[in-house]
């Protein structure tokens, strides 16, 4: 993976993971496992990448952790929304739509086009 | 639980790296067991599963190595955030805990306050006086002056002698600044062309002064302050080759010196600076007859530069041995006065006013010292039966689990807060003070306001660190006794510690009476040497007598002009309703100014190589009946002794008495220069510049004979019928009106110079006075506190007694004896610093000895009865316990 595409995975990584958790607090599996369905298993090649982005998210105060008892009732690491984070979902949201459509604007033109 | 509940815990044990290490482990085992379980539940083999999941998680290691390494850096920013808010708890909780406590607070903010407002100005003070006396003088401890003054030509050769030592010289002069009406009466400078580079000053604008301005025949030149040119002048750049008028002569700016150069001599701050030979160009009219070349006409003070890697002492010799051989042909007494060691010094007050400036400073450093201390002590009490008061309610936290070190930190925050607020108060206090210091006249006349009190860096850092080391010094002992506390003992009332506590309280009391009383000793001294000063027969009526002094010759008036003018200025305000008398005076009486010259006296032989030397003063007509000095024998001056008429003189008893011992001085000669004068009267001494001093020899010439030497700068003496000097503006008034371009100044009432002169007392006697009652108070409340805490101690012991038949006397004695040995043990030692004290007052007391002994026992005997006092009024109540009561009570 070239520089760039490691930029890219890594900010759509956080992005998911902040979406992830608009639905409330979940444990690191239950992320993975919801990015794995939302993203038809493109996106996350290897689960583990998430903790680390987990871990920095929660440096940089957009998430919150906590102990608590999962569904299966054994002890697990929860990770909730911060009010920071939820603004950081807006923006990042609105930011990586405008790329995408520009990007793929910018892709959808042919030669033809081109010339005019 | 709640959400910030379960975050506080979480946080907490993020605290140590082993945890952070365990969580990221469990976090990842949850994940691949949570994977696992999925895909067996999709029906893949044990092996497998947990083969699959590991593969899909990916790289365990380096992951685990990434998040360990986020959640510390997150647990390192919580740590800064978590302490950040532990300190505002405790400051908020010391907030609230203090304002519960208005009083308490009031009172220690109040103290403090005092201290360090009083520490800080005289901090100030010091800095300005002492640790920078010459500011914008290069390398000040180089530069020295001569304690003698010089004549010009005395110095010129002088400087020959020791080329290497860079003398220059100075003469700082009453000058009038600008034209007519709105010049500016203030002080200029005459000094030698190499004063700048010797004291290594630059110019701000322009160039300064150097040797070619300073040669006879040149126009004059000039260099003007920083401070100067900005007020008078507009700070306008294009002031070089500008004119301005000095004494009526045009003379020109060359340029203006360096912002910090205030000149060299505190209180004598020129706005000018001028060569020594624009002299013949300025002179005043009145002191025309005083020329450069002259040798009997002493005016510079002479000041060098030492070369560098020489010594103050190899200096000293080479001008002692240089003066030694100035003027051989001068009489013995004359180079045997030269020839003693000058002594030299850095150059910063006038030599006459150092040491009593100093010596003073030295006592307030003292008082204000001690006052710190007494503050302090006095907190660290108030703290500590605070803390005993608060004992339960500490017990209570450390059973809740409050740590050991949180509770020290919370009561040293108090402190803080306590202590930073009476930083904050105490500044605003010194802003004050300084206010009124610029009032005040230091001993030897140097003006307060001459003293810059700056704010600056070093002032706010001494204030800070006081306020730190107060807050250590008043919050830890009772802390560290707080926090020894343990809960058990707490709770049920400090049965264990109370002897400890007790040691400590009763130490302080001791602290407390030894510096009360030895502030109430100083107070003590100087009120009594104020008592004696008022005494003293200062020889005349000081009461309804008011002067103001003129300077005709600043107006450049000649002598038939100046007697006219002095003569038109008595007449006009005598006119004033209640002025009853009014006459001149060429020196003021209980001021700096002083006039002595050599006289013969007929009949009188000096010893070998003595020369008779009388201080003169020049008055005009009933000059001892306005200012009411008794006359012993003869007449006084009156209309008669003017210009033309035979020359005559009033001595004073003291001359009489040494000059003309064993017959009649009346009748007699004294010649002074060409003068012969016939004795006319006889005077009562009088004081003439301090209060402390003895009388000498006195003469006293009618000003209106003189009419060489008329044009001076006299004081107009005025006697008023009532005290009360209502009449004191129509006087300026009337003054001023006979010639408005006459500068008048010193306009004073002669109790207002008395309190000039007594300053030093007055203001040592309030200081003193005032922390020492404080202390006396505190130290009372400390007495106080340690009894009544001894009798709830006691109240079912002293139950016990009174029921078995003890009698009053003997459980008072019980409760008291130990508590008054404080006391007992604090006089001692308060007497030992008071002595010190009062050797170091010893200048001020008039002739009261430093070791006074009823100043000392009447300040011991009134600690000791306000101990006692203390102390029997929480006695009392132990007597009064009903025994009944007293054995039921749960201690």
């Amino acid at each position: 993976m070239s520089e760039m595409d490691l930029h890219v995975l890594r900010e759509s990584v956080d992005l998911l993971i902040l979406k992830a958790l608009t639905w409330g607090p979940r444990h690191g599996y239950a992320i993975a496992e919801w990015i794995d369905s939302a993203t038809n298993g493109t996106l996350l090649i290897e689960e583990g990448t998430l903790y680390p982005a987990l871990h920095r998210l929660a440096r940089r105060r957009f998430v919150r952790t906590q102990w608590g008892a999962s569904e299966n009732n054994r002890k697990a690491k929860y990770y909730e929304l911060t009010s920071a984070g939820r603004v950081r979902l807006a923006a990042q949201t609105s930011t990586w739509r405008r790329h995408v459509d520009a990007i793929g604007g910018a892709l959808a033109l042919s030669a033809v086009d081109r010339r005019t | 639980m709640t959400m910030r509940g379960i975050k506080r815990i979480f946080r907490i044990s993020l605290l140590r790296p082993r945890d952070i290490d365990r969580e990221v482990d469990d976090e990842i085992a949850f994940h691949l067991s949570m994977r696992e379980a999925k895909l067996r539940a999709g029906g893949v083999s044990d092996d497998d599963a947990a083969r699959l999941a590991r593969d899909r998680f990916g790289n365990i290691s380096g992951i685990r190595g990434e998040c360990v390494e986020e959640s510390r850096q997150l647990a390192k920013q919580e740590r800064a955030s978590l302490m950040v808010d532990e300190v505002r708890r405790d400051a908020m909780y010391a907030f609230r805990s203090l304002r519960r406590a208005k009083g308490f607070t009031a009172a220690v903010v109040l103290t403090l306050a005092l201290g360090i407002g009083a520490n800080a100005t005289m901090y100030a003070i010091i800095n300005a006086v002492v640790l920078h006396p010459v500011s914008g003088v290069k390398d000040p401890a180089m530069v020295f002056e001569l304690d003698e003054p010089l004549a010009y030509p005395e110095y010129r050769d002088l400087a020959e002698r020791t080329p290497s030592l860079r003398l220059g010289a100075i003469s700082e002069r009453r000058i009038a600044l600008g034209q007519g009406k709105g010049a500016d009466h203030t002080t200029g400078a005459l000094v030698s062309g190499n004063l700048f580079s010797i004291v290594g000053v630059p110019a701000a604008v322009g160039r300064t002064l150097t040797d070619r301005d300073d040669v006879a025949g040149v126009a004059p030149v000039a260099v003007v302050t920083h401070e100067y040119w900005a007020r008078a002048l507009g700070g306008d750049s294009s002031i070089v080759g500008r004119t301005v008028t000095v004494n009526g002569a045009p003379v020109t700016v060359v340029g203006v010196a360096a912002k910090n150069f205030r000149g060299l001599h505190l209180g004598l701050a020129p706005a000018i600076w001028l060569p020594i030979h624009a002299w013949n160009a300025i002179a005043p009219s009145s002191q025309q007859s005083h020329r450069i070349d002259s040798r009997n006409w002493s005016w510079l003070r002479v000041v060098g530069r030492i070369p560098a890697g020489a010594s103050f002492d190899v200096a000293q010799n080479a001008l002692t041995t240089s003066m030694a051989t100035l003027d051989p042909g001068a009489p013995p007494f004359v180079v045997a006065q030269r020839a003693r060691p000058l002594s030299v010094q850095a150059a910063a007050l006038p030599t006459r006013a150092r040491e009593g400036v100093v010596r003073f400073i030295a006592v307030l450093a003292i008082v204000v010292t001690l006052g710190l201390l007494t503050a302090c002590a006095n907190i660290a009490g108030l703290m500590l039966s605070r803390a005993a008061y608060r004992e339960r309610e500490i017990g209570v936290r450390i059973a809740l689990g409050a740590g050991r070190g949180r509770l020290l930190r919370q009561l040293l925050t108090e402190a803080l807060l306590l202590a930073t607020a009476g930083g904050v108060a105490g500044i605003g206090l010194f802003v004050f003070v300084r206010g009124l210091f610029r009032q005040l006249t230091l001993p030897g006349g140097v003006e307060g306001s001459a003293i810059a009190l700056d704010i600056d860096a070093r002032l706010i850092g001494f204030a800070i660190a006081l306020t730190l080391v107060t807050g250590l010094l008043v919050g830890l002992v009772p802390a560290l006794q707080a926090s020894r506390a343990d809960a058990l003992s707490s709770l049920k009332g400090g049965l264990g510690r109370g002897a400890r506590q007790q040691w400590l309280r009763g130490a302080l009391v001791t602290a407390q009476v030894s510096v009360a009383l030895v502030l109430l000793i100083g107070t003590g001294l100087f009120a009594r040497a104020l008592s004696r000063a008022l005494a003293l027969d200062i020889g005349f009526r000081a009461d309804g007598l008011m002067t103001l002094t003129v300077d005709p010759g600043l107006a450049q008036f000649d002598s038939p002009h100046a007697l006219q003018y002095y003569a038109d200025v008595s007449a006009r305000v005598s006119a004033v309703p209640g002025v009853t008398g009014a006459t001149w005076a060429a020196n003021t009486a209980l001021s700096n100014e002083r006039d002595r010259e050599s006289a013969s006296l007929s009949g009188y032989t000096p010893p070998p190589n003595v020369l008779v030397m009388l201080e003169r003063n020049a008055v005009g007509p009933r000059y001892h009946e306005v200012f009411g000095i008794p006359l012993v024998a003869g007449r006084g001056f009156d209309e008669r002794d003017v210009d033309g008429s035979p020359l005559v003189a009033i001595i004073n008893e003291t001359a009489a008495k040494r000059y003309f011992a064993g017959r009649s001085a009346i009748g007699g000669y004294v010649t002074m220069g060409k003068h012969s004068m016939q004795i006319v009267g006889v005077s009562r001494d009088t004081k003439n510049h301090e209060l402390s001093e003895t009388p000498s020899p006195y003469i006293y010439m009618p000003l209106l004979q003189l009419s060489e030497s008329a044009v001076g700068a006299p004081t107009l003496v005025v006697r008023v019928k009532d005290d009360g000097f209502r009449s004191t503006r129509s006087i300026v008034d009337a003054a001023r009106s006979a010639n408005p371009a006459v500068p008048i100044f010193d306009v004073a009432t002669m109790s207002q110079r008395l309190h000039f002169v007594l300053a030093p007392q007055l203001v040592g006697a309030w200081l003193l006075g005032a922390f020492g009652v404080l202390a006396l108070i505190v130290a009372a409340i400390g007495i106080y506190g340690v009894v009544a805490y001894a009798v709830s101690q006691r109240t079912r012991e002293i139950g016990i007694r009174m029921a078995l038949g003890a009698r009053a006397a003997s459980v008072l004695g019980l409760v008291v004896r130990g508590n008054v040995a404080f006391v007992a043990v604090g006089i001692p030692i308060g007497i030992a610093l008071g002595l010190i004290l009062a050797r170091a007052m010893a200048r001020f007391l008039y002739g009261l000895r430093p070791t006074d002994p009823l100043t000392f026992a009447v300040t011991s005997f009134t600690i000791l009865a306000v101990g006692a006092l203390a102390a029997f009024v929480p006695a009392r109540r132990a007597v009064r316990i009903d025994p009944l009561i007293a054995l039921r009570s749960d201690d």
